[in-house]
This record gives structure tokens, sequence and C-alpha cells, in this order.
């Protein structure tokens, strides 16, 4: 026991505990010949926050872009670069992997050395991890605007990048590791094993959601259809929040709070259960996205259930966070960086309240596809990641670069804004959750939709979204106090590269201790841990996703159901490359004011052809599943040109281009090998044949245009994506019809 | 100096517990009248109250923190205020607070339920209201809190438990936190980086919750997926369409005036026509056109139809619609009266010559019982006409 302690003991000098003095006393009677010195990099984690930083402010400027044009939407500019379906994907990644990401590294590159008493394995890993991640937002800056996308959410980047990714995060991976095996703390603190489960769980995530078959360097289509698709997808969207947007800042918590507040951590007992119950049940929660929707129904319930479940474990994380600060209150209300982490913990907590009870069927047939998630999501983002990456910065800056905070009163001005930002965020959207919901799904006595216009829905929130659009602003005024306030610090003080610090080697034995808890013993054995999380976080994942592809009764094939036309996929992927899916859903609920307002439920054989699923999760549109002859071509095409023809008061950017650009069909023959490759039952050398198809079709559509008085060349993108437009729902019309029948 | 500061927001404390007490229940009717008044009072006049409101209980809010912060940074002057009449001061405010409070939320809701939804704004700031109300509710019952620590610091811990009744002794029991003057003995000997840990237990309220969502998660899995034999989504749907077409029957069995294709008349009055025209304005006007002079969709003004130009005929395909030619079928969104609306005014566009008409389509329409004239379609656009079947059935 004693060696152990002794050694750990070194560095605990912010400790007044009695405990501690005596065995201070013990390792300065000791001889110190076996004290090893070395030095921390704090250069890669002002890297690292400086980044954060800076993409913090390019993210939710872009947030704040996004927001206003909800309320005027000319600030899409009538250029295809900023629409809104484009740059929603760009604000989201911008503010997650570069603003959060770089949060975490930064939080990652200071806490572990320090927990571990050695510096990180490899100077050149860490530089391959902070200039690749700093690439692959590069990356996505540039290809988003693009439409270089491959619609998946929060996994919109292609092939190339994806693989770009895989390598930065295997580097990220492989230096901790390395820096763990070279470690002088026989135990693993619980930070770590959050990042140990951070690590190995994003990176299963990252490879099996993008497995993507490559058209081109730009284009790939998903290995996955329909309902597999949405399963992974979401079994994906879900762990992302909870192992990259959770994990490894309850990892950053672990290690800032108590530093900060200068306490003990509350319960060490409740880390351990909250640790592996968090683990183990999160990974199972991903269907709770597609409740009420063609996926199977068994899975669905098993999403509902382990939401629930997820409450405590997340709560435990929330206690012991808070609890941490007991005895530290007083200080609280001085200090600014309590206060961040207290709000950011707080939020954390009501966030993972609020996520499992919109896992209930009930509540999620109202809130799902409504604003009320985005109210959700920022409770989360805004509170829980912007929080505890601000609290973390301002205690860190000072520390690395020597020096105060520049100015302590710059913070807790950011500290309110935000606070305000927050509420003024998220109470609009939630009442503009409520609202659209309760129009929706309102009837009158005659039986007919109150509100059978979806229009009106959208006009009724336009109040709503103003003042989420002020609490954005406020929000992002804090983030440029923060900006300048770190900037000021860094340049005021001067960074401390290389820190000296020492400790005692890690002796070669180790003998347990009486009374010593069991599970100590995992602490100390890193590889055994590590395959002891990987199997936590394989369970649920397997259990759900190996049936829904091996049995085929989850997935019921429908006889009238045929691939698209050549004309039609190239439609598709022009519905991808512009984004529509960030506004329109496809994927009719079986409710009755949805069968009555866009048609016949949702079948899952419906969308076996689809590589990717373009299900959707936010209606700020209506539903397109069953938009396929319900309007004339001619309808499309005005609609297209500006929106305000067809529908005056939407606020749905207009896309001109489409009817200036030709469409490039140069890859249909790759595109559907591709697809046959995937299993879509296109005949053997259909490929020669596709572009006289596409063409044929294409000439149909311009001439019925022209006959309606719409004078457009067949090779324009317009007629394909009018093509695709009239193909959705259409395939189960007469199936339906039997059906209805039937019941 | 300091003192006396803290002996002036002393007595502001005092002056703002009463202004409180004599506020709450104004504040309170003005919220009631406010949700409530949508007859006499204008959206305007209600958002500026609501307003208004807001500023009162931010200012409330300020002070009242206010008030805690400079009361906690002086114990002694505290203790000496901690009398039994302020605790009960604070208590009356307190319980008054949440009495007010009550009518607010009852009032959203009824409106929540009954959809009633005529500004988003208006009950975005009751909302904001009952928001800002609870934190005050939260401040005042920190305020007593505090009132209670601070006159009762000289005892030991096991004292203030019993101090605390029943509840208190169950929060003591759901807790089970080792005191932060006694977390020594729970001292773990771990150490990283000068980070420590405590031992506490797991709190028996958060263990005794994670059980009961285990055991809610294996009984919604045995009752739903076992027992009922899973397919929830498709059993609800089916349940909910047949409860609906019910209650629609019955209405429309009580309201005993449906109006068809084979009985409704013509409308003349001038409010039929003015909310047939707003109908028509909401709905049509996209295809056929501000003046009905056409466009996507024919002509109505022309004496040419394509599927008939009597009011049970305009009645019908409004009804049922032309699917194959993109005209919809509107009668799951406009009642028959509505549609029965609708058609008359169409009726009354009848000749009226608007500009940029569409070419005419279809067949002269004549009335039963009128004199049949056989009439084809104007030489010159007979051409047009034949054409136009077939451009119509994308067309319309």
């Amino acid at each position: 026991m004693a060696e152990n302690q002794l050694e750990n003991s070194v560095q605990g000098q912010d400790s007044g505990a009695e405990k501690v003095e005596q065995i201070k006393q013990k390792v300065e009677g000791k001889p110190t010949a076996n004290l090893e010195h070395f030095e921390y990099d704090n250069a890669i984690v002002r890297n690292f926050a400086l980044a954060s930083i800076i993409f913090g402010v390019v993210g939710m400027l872009v947030g704040l872009i996004v927001a206003l044009q909800f309320v005027f939407p000319e600030l899409n500019f009538g250029i295809p670069y900023t629409t809104f379906g484009r740059i929603r994907p760009l604000h989201t990644n911008a503010v997650i992997f570069a603003f959060v990401g770089n949060s975490i590294f930064a939080g990652v590159y200071y806490s572990l050395p320090r927990l571990l008493k050695t510096p990180m394995a490899s100077k050149f890993l860490s530089n391959v991890n902070f200039w690749g991640w700093q690439l692959v937002i590069l990356a996505a800056a540039i290809t988003l605007p693009l439409g270089i996308t491959s619609s998946k959410e929060y996994a919109e980047l292609e092939w190339p990048i994806d693989i770009g990714i895989a390598l930065v995060w295997v580097a990220f991976g492989v230096n901790m590791f390395m820096t763990i095996m070279k470690r002088r703390e026989r135990h693993l603190y619980v930070a770590i094993w959050f990042y140990i489960a951070t690590f190995l769980t994003v990176a299963m995530l990252h490879i099996v959601n993008n497995i993507e078959l490559p058209i081109s360097l730009t284009k790939s289509y998903s290995w996955y259809a329909g309902v597999q698709d949405a399963l992974i997808q979401w079994w994906y969207g879900h762990n992302a929040v909870a192992f990259f947007l959770t994990t490894p800042v309850l990892g950053m918590m672990y290690y800032f709070v108590p530093k900060a507040a200068n306490r003990p951590v509350y319960s060490y007992r409740l880390s351990i259960i909250h640790f592996w119950a968090l683990i183990f049940i999160y990974i199972w929660a991903g269907p709770h996205h597609l409740l009420y929707t063609a996926l199977p129904d068994w899975a669905q319930s098993l999403g509902t259930v382990f939401s629930v479940m997820l409450i405590f474990p997340s709560w435990g994380g929330m206690i012991n966070g808070l609890l941490t600060l007991r005895g530290a209150w007083d200080r609280v209300r001085e200090n600014p960086i309590l206060k961040f982490f207290v709000v950011a913990i707080t939020s954390y907590g009501m966030a993972t309240f609020e996520g499992p009870m919109l896992s209930t069927k009930n509540l999620n047939a109202i809130a799902h596809y409504t604003d009320w998630i985005p109210a959700h999501v920022h409770v989360g983002a805004l509170g829980w990641n912007g929080f505890m990456a601000f609290g973390m910065f301002y205690w860190m800056f000072p520390k690395i670069f020597n020096t105060k905070l520049y100015s302590m009163k710059m913070a807790n001005v950011h500290f309110w804004l935000g606070t305000l930002g927050i509420l003024f965020w998220a109470l609009p959207m939630y009442w503009a959750g409520w609202t659209q919901a309760s129009m929706w799904k309102q009837f009158t006595d005659e039986g007919m939709l109150a509100y059978p216009n979806f229009l009106e829905t959208v006009t009724q929130l336009a109040p709503m979204y103003k003042m989420r659009a002020v609490g954005g602003l406020l929000y992002f005024s804090g983030m440029i106090l923060a900006f300048v306030n770190l900037f000021a610090t860094a340049s005021q003080g001067s960074l401390i590269k290389k820190e000296a610090a020492s400790a005692p080697a890690m002796a070669k034995t180790y003998r347990k201790h009486k009374g010593e808890h069991w599970h100590r013993w995992i602490e100390r054995k890193p590889v055994p841990f590590f395959i002891w999380s990987l199997i936590a976080v394989l369970i649920g994942g397997a259990i759900e996703i190996i049936p829904t592809f091996m049995v085929k009764s989850n997935v019921p094939t429908i006889a009238s159901v045929k691939p698209y036309t050549p004309l039609e996929l190239e439609g598709r992927d022009l519905y991808i490359r512009e984004g529509c899916n960030n506004c329109h859903s496809q994927m009719i609920r079986p409710f009755r004011s949805e069968v009555v307002r866009y048609g016949d439920y949702s079948k899952a054989g419906e969308f076996v052809y689809d590589h990717p699923f373009l299900w959707g999760s936010k209606r700020t549109g209506p539903d397109l599943h069953r938009l396929g002859g319900k309007y004339p071509n001619a309808w499309h095409y005005r609609h297209m040109l500006d929106p305000e023809l067809t529908s005056p008061g939407s606020i749905m950017p207009p896309y001109p281009w489409l009817l200036e650009n030709d469409l490039d069909a140069s890859q249909i023959s790759d595109k559907i090998n591709a697809m046959r490759t995937l299993g879509v039952p296109y005949a053997e050398g259909y490929e020669e044949e596709a572009i006289n198809d596409l063409n044929k079709q294409a000439e149909e559509i311009a001439a019925d245009l022209k006959e309606q008085g719409y004078e457009v060349m067949s090779n324009k993108e317009i007629v394909a994506l009018i093509a695709y437009l009239q193909r959705l729902g259409t395939d189960i019309k007469g199936e339906q019809a039997a059906e209805m029948a039937q019941n | 100096m300091k003192a006396i500061l803290n002996i002036q927001s002393f007595k502001a404390s005092k002056a703002v517990l009463a202004s409180i007490v004599a506020l709450g229940p104004l504040a309170a009717m003005a919220q009631d009248g406010a949700a409530a008044s949508g007859s006499f009072m204008s959206d305007a006049m209600k958002a500026s109250i609501l307003v208004g409101m807001l500023v009162f209980q931010i200012i409330l809010l300020f002070t009242v923190s206010g008030i805690i912060k400079s009361l906690t940074s002086n114990k002694q002057l505290w203790k000496s205020f901690a009398t039994p009449q302020a605790k009960g001061a604070a208590g009356i405010a307190l319980a008054l607070m949440l009495i007010t409070g009550t009518p607010v939320f009852a009032q959203g809701g009824a409106e929540a339920t009954a959809f009633v939804l005529d500004s988003g704004l208006e009950n975005l700031l009751l909302v904001m209201n009952g928001v800002l109300l609870l934190a005050i509710i939260y401040l005042l019952s920190t305020l007593r809190g505090l009132v209670t620590t601070l006159s009762d610091a000289d005892k030991t811990a096991e004292e203030l438990v019993e101090d605390k009744g029943w509840f208190g002794r169950i929060m003591f029991n759901m807790t089970d936190a080792v005191p932060v003057e006694d977390e020594e003995e729970i001292l773990t000997d771990h150490d990283y980086d000068g980070i420590q840990e405590l031992d506490n237990n797991l709190p028996p309220w958060w263990v005794m919750g994670f059980y009961i969502t285990i055991a809610c998660a294996v009984v919604y899995i045995g009752y739903y997926e076992v027992y009922l034999g899973g397919n929830i989504s498709k059993k609800e749907y089916q349940a909910e369409m047949k409860a609906a077409e019910e209650a629609k029957e019955a209405y429309l069995a009580a309201l005993g005036n449906s109006i068809d294709e084979s009985n409704v008349e013509i409308l003349v009055d001038a409010s039929a026509i003015a909310k047939g025209k707003d109908i028509y304005d909401g709905n049509c006007v996209a295809c056929h056109g501000g003046a009905g002079e056409g466009g996507v969709g024919p002509n109505l003004t022309d004496e040419y139809w394509l599927h008939g130009g009597g009011i049970k005929e305009v009645f019908s395909t409004i009804k049922y619609g032309v699917p194959a030619k993109g005209m919809i079928p509107w009668e799951d969104q406009l009642t028959p009266p509505q549609m029965q609306q609708v058609a008359s005014y169409i009726m009354t566009l009848k000749g009226t010559n608007p500009p940029n008409p569409k070419e005419p389509q279809g067949e002269v329409w004549v009335e039963e019982g009128t004199e049949s004239t056989e009439e084809e379609a104007p030489a010159d656009s007979t051409v047009v006409v034949e054409e136009s079947e077939e451009l119509a059935a994308t067309a319309q």
C-alpha cells in the first residue's frame, strides 16, 4: 500500500487534509533518489485551446446566421453556398467537432499527463492530432458549402475526410495509450476511464456509420439502406452525443472541477457505478430518434426503456460534479469559473432528464420533428459543452501562461450573457415546438385538420424564431468576450511551453492492501479496462443492429417498390447536395394527423433502395414522403424558382440555380453499378442504357413543363429534381388502397 | 461603513418582503386578467402588461438576490436579524407567491389543452413570467433557508436534523451524505495530481430511482412486446382512426345539415361570398390565379368548363378533385359549408374578364333547363382546346 500512496501524494499540494499531510511527511522522510524529472507540453494544450476559441467564434457566427435565416430568408443570400440546407451542417460540424472537439483535446492533453505523471508519449502524434484535426475542419468548411455531403447528420463529411478523421483519431488513441503505458501513477483516475471509453466508442461509431461505396472523390453511397441505414445512423448520432459530447466532458469535469474548487470528489463508488452503467446503457438508446417510424417496433421499445434507465447513470455524473462543490458554495458566488461549472453541470442534469422523457412515446409523438428538439439539444450544447469549455479555459489559461486572468469582470459578464442566451434560446423554442405540434395535430369537429396549410404552422412561429435569434446573439456576444479575454490573458503572460514536474518512478511490483476496493484492480490494468469497456459498448449495438439486418421480417418487402430511374437517382443526389433533408422529413408516422395531412404512413419496405435513407429529423417544412403526384411539374418548377410564388409567406430559400445549371449525368453508369453492388436490382448491363433512359424521362418532363408555359432545357438540374420529387412515395399507391380496404 | 450598508439593506429587505406580500396577489390578478380577457383587451395591451410584469419580476429578482448577497456577507448581523418574526415573514411571502403562482399555471394548462393559439408571443411572455416566478420562489426559499441555517449555526448536525422535523429526517436519510465537517472519515487514500476522492455512499434516492427505472423497463417490455405482442404504433394508429371516424360521424349526425353534391345550393349573401373569397385566396390562387384567370389550373372566369360549371359540378370538382390532372381533393381540408362557400364565390367570377386570362379549356357550360346551344369553342382556339385536353392532364 504505502509505496503507491507515497508516489501519488508528491504532487498533492492542494489538499489540506490531514491524511495527506501524514503521507507527505513520510515521503519527505524518504530519500528522493528515485524521484524522476520530466516536462509537460503546454504548447499543444495552448494550440488546441486557441483553435477551440477561434472555431467557437466562427461556428457560433454561422449558427447566428442560420437562426436569422428563419426570420429573414433573404439571408440565404441567393447563392447555393450559403443556403440553410448547406450551412446548417456547417454550423453543427463547426461547433461539435471544431469548438467542442478542440476543447476536449485541450482538456485531455492538459489533464491526462498530469493524472499519469508523465508527459504525452509522442510529441509527433500530438502534432498529427492537432494539425490533422484542423485539416479535417478546413476540409469540412470547404466541402459542406459546396454541397459535398453524405447527408447523414453529424456525419455529413464525405469518405476521404472520414478516412482522415479515422487516422487522426487513431493517432490520438495511440498517443493516449502509449502515455498510459509509460505512467508513473499506478491507478487510472475516473477521468481517464471516460477518456478511454470515448476513444474506443467514437472510433467504432465513426467507422461503422461511415461505411460507404465511393463513386468519385466527392461522392459515395451509404453501404446500408432505408431502415437499416436509419438505425446505424442514429446508433451513431445518439452515441456521438454520448461519447463525443458527454463522456470526454465528464472526464474533464472530474479533473477541472475538483481542481478549480479545491475539493475532493464527492463519491468514488458513485463514479464507478455511474461510469459503467452509463457506457453500457447509453449505446442502446439510439432508436429513440426513430420512434413511430418504420423501424421495427421491438427496437423502438428498447430505445425507449434504455433511455429511461439512462436518467440515473447520467445523474450520477451530475451529483458527483455538483456535490464536489460542497463546502465551496461560498466561492461559487464570487468565482466565475465555478459559476460556469455549476451551470454546465446543471444543464447536463436537465438535458439528461429531458432526453429520457422525450424518449417516451407520448412525449416523442409531440416533440419529434418540432423545434422542441433543437431546444433540448442546445441546453446540452450551450449549457453543458459550452460552459464546461469556458470554465476550463478561464481556469487553464492563467496556469499555462503564468499570469492572471486578464479580466474577471469580463468573465462574469460572459457568464451572465451566456446564461441569458441559453434561456432566450431554449424557452422560445420549447414554446415553438409545443405550438407547432399542437397545430399539426389539431382537428375540427368535422374531422378536418384545423390548420391544413402547413405554412400557417410556420408563420405562427415567427416571433419565437426572432427571440431565439436574440438568445443566439447573447450567447455569441459572450463568446466574443471569451475570445478577447483569453487572448488578452495569453498576450499579457508568457506560455510555459515546458512545465517542469517530478514524480517517483512506478515500482515494479504492487502489493494489494487490505480493505482495498475491488474496482482498484481494473484501475491499474489498462488493457483489461479497455477490453471490458469495449464489451460494455458492444452489447447494446449488437443486439439491436444484428437482428435488423439478419431477420427478414423486420423489413417486409413490398413487390411494387422498384429502384429509382437514372434521372430520379440524379435528382435524389441533388436533394442530398442541397441538404433538403435538413428541413423536410420523409417519414410519415402512423398518426391520424399525419395520414390526413400527408398520406398513408411510411412502411419499412418502401425504403429498401434508399442509399442513404433521407428520413430527416426536423420539419421546418412539410414531410415529403408522399409528395409524388401531389402537384403538377410546373408547381415544382415555380416553387424552386421562388417558393413565395406558390406558397406566399414561405421561409424556404429560392433555388434559381437549379433552373440554370446543367445536370452532370456523366457518372450515371458508375452510380448504377454502385447501386447494384449495394443490392439494388438493376439488370446486368443497365448501366449502358441508363443515360438513354435518363434523357428520355428528362425530355418528357421538359415537354410537360413547356406545355404549361415554362421553357426549360431537358438537361437542367431542375428536371432531375422534379423527377425525384414526383416519384416520392408513389410506389405503393395500389397496395395502399388494398390495405385500407382490409382495415 | 460596511455595517451601515448592511443595516440599510436589512431595512430594505423588510420593505421588500412587505411589498412582495402586498404585490404578489395583485400581480397574479393582472396575469389572470391578461390571460383570460381575450375579448376586451387588445393584443398590444396584453403584451405590454406582460412585459411590464416581466420587468417587475426581474427587478424583484435582483432585489431579493441582492439581499441574499449582502446579508450572507455579514453573518453576525444576519444572526441578530434572524428572529422568529422574520422567519415568519419569509414563510408568508413564500406561501403567497406559491398561491398566486398557481392560477397562472392553471391558466397556461387550460390554454394548452384547448390549443388556443391567438398569439404565440403572448403565450411565450406568459411562460417567461411563470419561469421568473419560479426563480423568485426559489430565491425566497433560499432566503428562508438562510435564516434557518444562520440562526441555527451553533447547533450540531444531529440537532439540526431533529429540528427539521420529519421532512428534514427524510432528506437526511435519502441523501446519506457524510457532512463536510466529518468528511475526513471517508477520505480515500487516492491522490491524482492533488485530486482526492471521498467515498460517500451512493445516495439512496439515486439508487432507488435507478431500480425503479429498471423495473419500469422490464414491465414495459414485458407488457407491450411480450404480453401484447408488439406492433404498438400500428395498433395505436388503428384505434385512433376508429375513434376519430366515430367522433366525426356522431358530430355530423348531430349537425344534421350535411351538404353534398346532390343537394348543394348556390349562396348569394355577401358574407358567404366573402368567406368563399377568403378560402379561395388562401388555397386556390396558386393554380387558378388571384382573379380566377387561370395559371397552372384552368380559367374560372370564362364560360368554358372541363368538369361542368354548375354549382353542383364545381362543388363536386372541389370535393373530390381531379387527381389525375393535379387538382387535389379538398374534402379532407374544407368542410362541406366551406366548399359550398368557395364554389359560390367561384360562380360570381363568371364573366369578370380579368387581365392575362388563360385560354379557354373544355366546353361551354350550359345550365340545365336553359336552351342548349351546343356551341363549340371559338373557331380560332379550337386547336388549342383539343391539345389542352391532354395538357390539362398535368396542368390542373
